[in-house]
């Protein structure tokens, strides 16, 4: 694909991510209506209109391009070009005014992820990554920070009440392994994996909606993502993710998480 | 009480200072970077603190102040200023939004003025006491509840709980809310003022000024708050000035629910 092609969504993406920031920073001002998906997981009306705006911007300028968002049917999910949409990431922090949510716009050709873009309405940043270039926050190069070994690795994880009893134990094995964590971050701490802030980060119960977007954002920038057996992510990836800024961290973490 | 609107206006010039380094040094700083031991935001923790001291001192020669940095001068005043410059120092160094200046007034060691601002976001929560607590300088209220398990409720992070023997009601009250979030620091203490959040908990080994601050926020926004007893926070809680742990609510049947469960 031309590299012209891609500069040119990566701008319908920008375009999507300023549109989306619009919305909820409106919204994040007063109580919203919230209800509960089938799987149990809650939803705003915030959610549903940001989304819905996403989709008319591909709709205009990408007609045909496919669409798999968090909140409404697919479209074409078999076009060549698919977009990958969670209009709010971090819906639980949104709920309750904690500034770490954002919305995760992503492309993909096939199976691989082609750009990424990370918007964070409440603190003004914007991350975007593209295959092969350098990931850009607010316009500027990141790279994410050498660390030589995970006992001094600062971590991150969004809420050990997703962890059930068979992956409970990788999170504790994790605590211990490492210096520091955080918690609750969403995927503002992906993105700050991407510029040099966190070592390692790792979720379970994250779809494709949470991830695809997060690997052009760090692969970009030096670090390396992949799922909990080390494997590439794509669209049919499980729900496990984990992401370090130092090769030997990731390699690390991966026999940690799986020592159980 | 002396010149109450004048200490207020006098926080809101020490909230100012806080945003303003700590977005220099967080947002506006692109060579902004953190050393793995996290020195560097020492420094600013410590810049900030001392920017407000000297404030302080100036205007108010004869009031005694607390800070986390620089420790404490003259608690015995009749006024003192308790100051956390920045509150939640590993959000500030991993680069997440989820960190804050804490300020507060105690008078005759009740905290009376409270101000928790919050430099990303720009947004700020004043609380003072016999006032409405505003957000943004606009009027804020808890929202009601009538059980926990219609709560949304904020937790630091799962070790914090672990240090007090026996174990504390953390793990008795997370699993009876709807939903939790974690790691939400003083913004969740903004939010629960504002009706976005019903329960924070946060324990334990605290200072004063990890939770002075909240207290006329919280009560100002018609919420309860107190240590993991049900008795008030102020300046002198509990020995040596600790509190063991720091339970608010927006609705006070909760709090009281809440209370139960963790004295059982």
């Amino acid at each position: 694909m031309p590299d012209s092609h891609l500069s040119v969504f990566a701008e319908s993406a920008e375009m999507m991510a300023a549109a989306a920031g619009d919305l909820i920073r409106d919204a994040a001002e007063r109580p919203f209506e919230t209800e509960i998906k089938g799987d149990g997981s809650p939803v705003t009306d915030v959610d549903k209109a940001t989304e819905d705006c996403i989709r008319a911007i591909i709709a205009e300028r990408h007609p045909d391009h496919g669409i798999l968002g968090e909140e409404r049917a697919p479209v074409s999910p078999d076009a060549e070009f698919v977009w990958i949409i969670d209009p709010i990431d971090g819906t639980l922090p949104f709920l309750a005014g904690i500034p770490v949510f954002g919305t995760l716009i992503a492309l993909v050709q096939g199976d691989t992820p082609l750009l990424g873009v990370v918007d964070m309405p409440m603190t003004g940043e914007r991350w975007v990554g593209q295959h092969g270039k350098e990931t850009l926050r607010n316009g500027v190069p990141v790279r994410t920070r050498a660390c030589s070994d995970l006992s001094s690795a600062l971590m991150s994880t969004s809420n050990q009440d997703f962890y059930g009893p068979d992956d409970i134990g990788a999170l504790t094995r994790m605590k211990e392994a490492t210096r520091l964590a955080v918690y609750g971050g969403s995927c503002m701490s992906y993105a700050q994996l991407a510029t040099g802030r966190i070592d390692v980060g790792f979720d379970v119960q994250f779809d494709i909606h949470d991830y695809l977007a997060l690997v052009p954002v760090i692969q970009g920038a030096g670090g390396v993502v992949s799922d909990w057996n080390g494997g590439p992510l794509g669209v049919t990836s499980g729900d496990r993710f984990v992401a370090a800024g130092d090769k030997r961290v990731h390699t690390e973490a991966l026999r940690v998480l799986n020592q159980g | 009480m002396h010149d109450l609107a004048l200490f207020v206006k006098v926080g809101h010039e020490l909230a100012d200072i806080g945003r303003k380094m700590a977005r220099a040094a967080f947002v506006d700083g692109a060579a902004f970077q953190t050393k793995s031991d996290g020195s560097p935001v020492t420094e600013v923790d410590q810049a900030i603190e001392k920017a407000m001291r000297k404030v302080i001192s100036d205007r108010f020669p004869e009031h005694g102040i607390l800070g986390e940095e620089y420790g404490n001068s003259d608690l015995d005043s009749e006024f003192v200023w308790v100051i956390d410059p920045i509150d939640g120092t590993k959000s500030f160094a991993t680069g997440l939004p989820t960190f804050g200046c804490l300020i507060s007034l105690c008078h005759n060691n009740v905290p009376v003025i409270g101000i928790v601002e919050l430099p990303v976001a720009e947004q700020r929560c004043v609380g003072v006491v016999g006032q409405p607590t505003t957000f943004n300088g606009k009027p804020v209220h808890c929202r009601p509840r009538t059980s926990l398990s219609e709560c949304v409720m904020s937790l630091s992070g799962p070790e914090f709980y672990k240090e007090t023997a026996p174990r504390p009601g953390f793990e008795r009250l997370w699993p009876q809310s709807e939903w939790n979030v974690y790691g939400g620091g003083c913004v969740a203490y903004a939010s629960l003022a504002r009706g976005f959040v019903d329960i924070c908990l946060e324990g334990s080994n605290l200072s004063p000024f990890d939770f002075c601050a909240y207290v006329p926020v919280i009560e100002g926004a018609g919420g309860r708050i107190t240590d993991w007893h049900g008795e008030a926070l102020s300046l002198r809680a509990g020995p040596d000035t600790r509190a063991r742990g720091v339970l608010a609510s927006g609705d006070p049947g909760v709090h009281e629910q809440a209370l139960r469960i963790i004295a059982e």
